[in-house]
């Protein structure tokens, strides 16, 4: 038996929360990839919109059935993107799968995604190393533009596979979870994400963590197309009424990342930049405090990995 | 040291490598410019490449991998198969260039996954699709590698240890064996049984990456190749070496396969010897890559070849996953084989030997002190230790004649082994000096080999003027026209089994006078035992060689009840004897 497995069964894992419309495209992308997954994982994060009547009846209907093994998993509450895709990927390592493949319930991979994400993968990992922990495909804006917060940090030799003659692969080493292909040897190694962040980070965070010693991977030509109310990116002088709540998790989740995984300087600078951004931002004085309040809660807040093989 | 003259004795004692140009096994494929390049290599360097491709190859089952072999210096030793091999820290990202370069594939067809992540306490061993082999020149030797040392100013610690052991070696020396009677106090108490860590113990107390699961290894098929395990320290002189290649020669000839691990540095000269053609070698380099619960090297091998057996000879690596072999592969037979009693290290071998008893199915010891101390101060199951003496003497050998003395008016006294801490090189210097003090011109000595006390020797003698007393052979020369020159054996060891030396000494007619320590009892009687301190050594030795010189009688009387001991523990099955019997019925 080689070492480099060359089993290719993959578990596509998508997280869903009240978006029923966009869930439902997500699912027909799925059902038309040239190569199909062994196993479809929906983690419904206990939606309110009518998304488990519908996966009930789509699990009675299932058109892949027989080639596609269909399993879903509905959390009894709301444990936002990072506790649906920890749930989602402990399911594909518990069913024994080679790989998961991860993304939201707005991602719609065109239709070779899952070839060419695997295809690249297996490329990467035959040139350069079989330690290659991830993969990603190239995210667009449904207008064919690329998304501009789906975008992966490259590596300082990021061209190294291209000069090898490989000219779709990238070295990259953090990517957001929107078609993350990744082999159960780096579940088991690595852990999964932490359920704890809920939201936003969570993605940064666990590529970062699984890349600490060798790169992963984007296939340039594996696109998925990610249907996002607007294509611009963030950051923390955007803060409103309406979407403090998610950078609220953002800071409090990059701060503890800062402080318990690199270093106090990193954190106090990161405090540094927040604050500046909200100020150059004019970001409402009562919002902005609150925001110093989830910096502070950073240094208490510290989650330990779970491993899906305990 | 080598025993290259004793022709009179069985060939064990004279165990010589013959360098062959034969291939040893190869479980990778590889094209015929590789083996070009390889044929510029010597015999012992290509060897060791083979040796790190299987390895590789055994690991990494079906991979092909790019493997760069890289020359290094004379104070290094080579690295094969540490993690050293795979970021190439030693090699490539020293700036060396490869000599040889060439990609192999794995023809190793074991029946379970292995996976090629490892990982150390905190990161992975990234695995380029690359390996990087370190060799060292042919005349790298121990002593080229601590010479290197030597040239760094060295701590004042050990300063004044050195300055100490030149200026006041016997004073010094009584220091050292209030020490070693502290230890060997220790030895006689109970030894905890070792308790393999399980993978939930170590993660929890932060020893491991992350929380292993433990992977259960498959049977082979029936129609594996039957094979057996000799287990090595490494591939160099020694006693235990030199038994233990003879082990291999005899699994061959029972027709099993010999799977030679060793687990120490070493530039591992008798890799090219002629009882490892066709056998498939091992030389571990560490840190290893193996993950928690798992044994990769030998899952690979147990699940390729029908392993009967694995016999040990000083291999602490093995002696550490004899537990895993018992929990998989119960039937194989383990089989320890013990030379003498230690007590640096808690006890060294001896202790690991009977902390793993469970695991162990036979105690091989060559001499009765060690069966006493397994069996009756350790509770040891007597059924269990074999006492099966290396001595295969020939009827010639059991009947030795008598030897004269050489000359009349000069006594010749020699030292037969080698230049280290355990045989006390020193005290025969001081024995040499004060019969040269006392009587000058009447005695005459002869030091017959070399090792890491080299350096200290050769000061010795110059401080004490005796070059024109003591001579110095080294290994290149035979050592049985030294047994021709002597007339009495001297051995100052601080600790021993039987030597072969006394054996070898008493088989060509001359007497052995021993310090009474290991079970050198066993031959050498009362009158020609010496105490084991250094001081009390020295004072003994010169009584006795005087009294030897003076009255022949004596010196053959002694010589006659060393030979009526010898020809009585000869007696006894030897360990030739009772291994080729067991391995006889392990290739059954």
């Amino acid at each position: 038996m080689n070492a480099v497995d060359n089993r290719r069964n993959v578990a596509a894992v998508v997280v869903t929360f009240n978006r029923l419309e966009k869930l439902k495209k997500v699912l027909a992308s799925l059902e038309s990839q040239t190569f199909l997954p062994k196993a479809l994982i929906i983690v419904d994060n206990a939606s309110t919109d009518g998304t488990a009547d519908y996966l009930h009846e789509y699990q009675d209907a299932f058109p892949l059935g027989g080639k596609v093994e269909l399993r879903i998993v509905t959390l009894p509450k709301n444990v936002g993107g990072a506790g649906g895709f920890s749930a989602g990927m402990r399911e594909g390592y518990r069913m024994g799968l080679d790989y998961v493949w991860i993304f939201d319930d707005d991602g719609y991979p065109e239709p070779d995604a899952l070839e060419k994400l695997l295809g690249g993968y297996e490329q990467a990992t035959k040139a350069l190393s079989p330690d290659i922990p991830f993969a990603c495909s190239l995210i667009k804006y449904i207008d064919g533009t690329i998304s501009e917060m789906n975008n992966p940090v490259p590596t300082w030799d990021w061209g190294r596979l291209r000069a090898m003659g490989l000219r779709d692969l990238v070295l990259i080493d953090q990517a957001s979870f929107v078609s993350v292909l990744i082999p159960r040897w780096v579940m088991e190694a690595y852990g999964l994400p932490y359920k704890e962040y809920f939201i936003w980070f969570d993605d940064a965070e666990y590529t970062l963590r699984i890349s600490r010693d060798c790169p992963g991977v984007q296939v340039l030509d594996s696109v998925v197309v990610h249907d996002m109310g607007e294509n611009k990116g963030v950051n923390f002088s955007m803060i409103n009424e309406k979407n403090a709540w998610k950078f609220a998790y953002g800071i409090r989740n990059q701060g503890s990342y800062r402080l318990h995984h690199k270093s106090l300087a990193h954190y106090l600078l990161f405090c540094a930049q927040v604050w500046y951004a909200m100020r150059s931002g004019g970001v409402d004085k009562k919002l902005r405090r609150q925001m110093y309040c989830k910096m502070i809660e950073a240094i208490r807040f510290n989650p330990s990995i779970d491993y899906p093989q305990l | 040291m080598e025993f290259v003259g004793s022709s009179q004795l069985h060939h064990r004692l004279a165990y010589r490598v013959q360098v062959t140009i034969g291939h040893m096994q190869h479980l990778f494929e590889t094209g015929p410019d590789a083996w070009k390049q390889l044929g510029g290599l010597s015999e012992r360097q290509r060897r060791l490449v083979i040796s790190a491709v299987n390895y590789h190859s055994l690991i990494q089952p079906g991979r092909e991998l790019l493997y760069k072999i890289y020359m290094g210096e004379d104070w290094q030793y080579p690295r094969l198969t540490d993690t050293s091999t795979l970021n190439g820290s030693l090699t490539k990202g020293a700036g060396l260039k490869p000599v040889v370069e060439f990609k192999a594939r794995s023809v190793s067809k074991p029946k379970t996954a292995f996976t090629p992540h490892y990982f150390d306490l905190h990161h992975q061993l990234v695995d380029w699709n690359e390996r990087y082999v370190l060799l060292t020149p042919d005349d790298a030797t121990d002593m080229t590698v601590k010479a290197r040392n030597l040239s760094a100013r060295l701590p004042m610690r050990n300063q004044i240890y050195n300055y100490c052991e030149l200026h006041f070696p016997l004073l010094f020396d009584q220091v050292r064996e209030l020490l070693r009677r502290k230890r060997e106090k220790a030895g006689y108490q109970a030894i905890e049984p070792y308790h393999p860590d399980s993978t939930s113990d170590l993660f929890a107390r932060g020893a491991a990456h992350h929380p292993g699961s433990s992977i259960e290894p498959a049977q082979p098929d029936s129609s594996a190749p039957k094979a057996v395990i000799i287990a090595m320290h490494w591939l160099q002189p020694g006693g235990a070496e030199r038994w233990a290649m003879e082990t291999v020669a005899l699994a061959r000839k029972a027709g099993l396969l010999p799977i030679v691990i060793t687990n120490n540095d070493s530039h591992q000269p008798w890799i090219v010897s002629k009882d490892l053609d066709d056998a498939l070698v091992i030389n571990l380099t560490f840190p290893a890559q193996e993950s928690i619960g798992d044994v990769p090297l030998l899952r690979a091998l147990f699940e390729q070849y029908n392993i009967r057996g694995v016999m040990i000879h000083h291999n602490q690596w093995m002696y550490d996953r004899l537990w895993w072999i018992k929990r998989y592969y119960p039937h194989t037979f383990i089989v320890d084989s013990l030379h003498i009693l230690e007590y640096h290290d808690r006890g060294g071998y001896p202790n690991q030997s009977v902390s793993r008893d469970p695991y162990i199915d036979l105690h091989h010891v060559i001499s009765p002190q060690l069966q006493d101390w397994l069996v009756n101060h350790h509770g040891i199951a007597a059924k269990k230790v074999v006492m099966a003496p290396l001595v295969g003497l020939t009827a010639d050998q059991m009947n030795p004649q008598y030897k004269d003395r050489v000359q009349q008016d000069v006594f010749h006294v020699a030292f037969v082994g080698r230049m280290t801490r355990q045989k006390r090189p020193e005290a025969f210097i001081n024995v040499a000096k004060e019969m040269e003090r006392r009587f000058p011109g009447r005695f005459r000595f002869i030091m017959h080999g070399s090792g890491d006390m080299d350096l200290e020797v050769r000061k010795l003698l110059a401080k004490y003027g005796l070059g024109h007393v003591v001579e110095r052979r080294d290994v290149s020369q035979p050592v049985s026209a030294t047994y021709d020159w002597a007339d009495a054996l001297l051995i100052t060891s601080i600790n021993e089994g039987i030597t072969l030396t006394t054996i070898e000494a008493i088989s060509r007619g001359m007497p052995v006078l021993s310090a009474d320590v290991g079970s050198q009892s066993t031959l050498v009687p009362a009158q020609g035992l010496l105490p084991r301190e250094s001081l009390g050594l020295v004072r003994q030795s010169v009584r006795s060689l005087l009294r030897m010189d003076d009255y022949e009688q004596d010196r053959r009387r002694l010589w006659t009840v060393e030979l009526e001991r010898l020809q009585e523990f000869s007696r006894k099955e030897s360990a030739d004897s009772f291994f080729t019997r067991m391995l006889g019925e392990w290739a059954q």
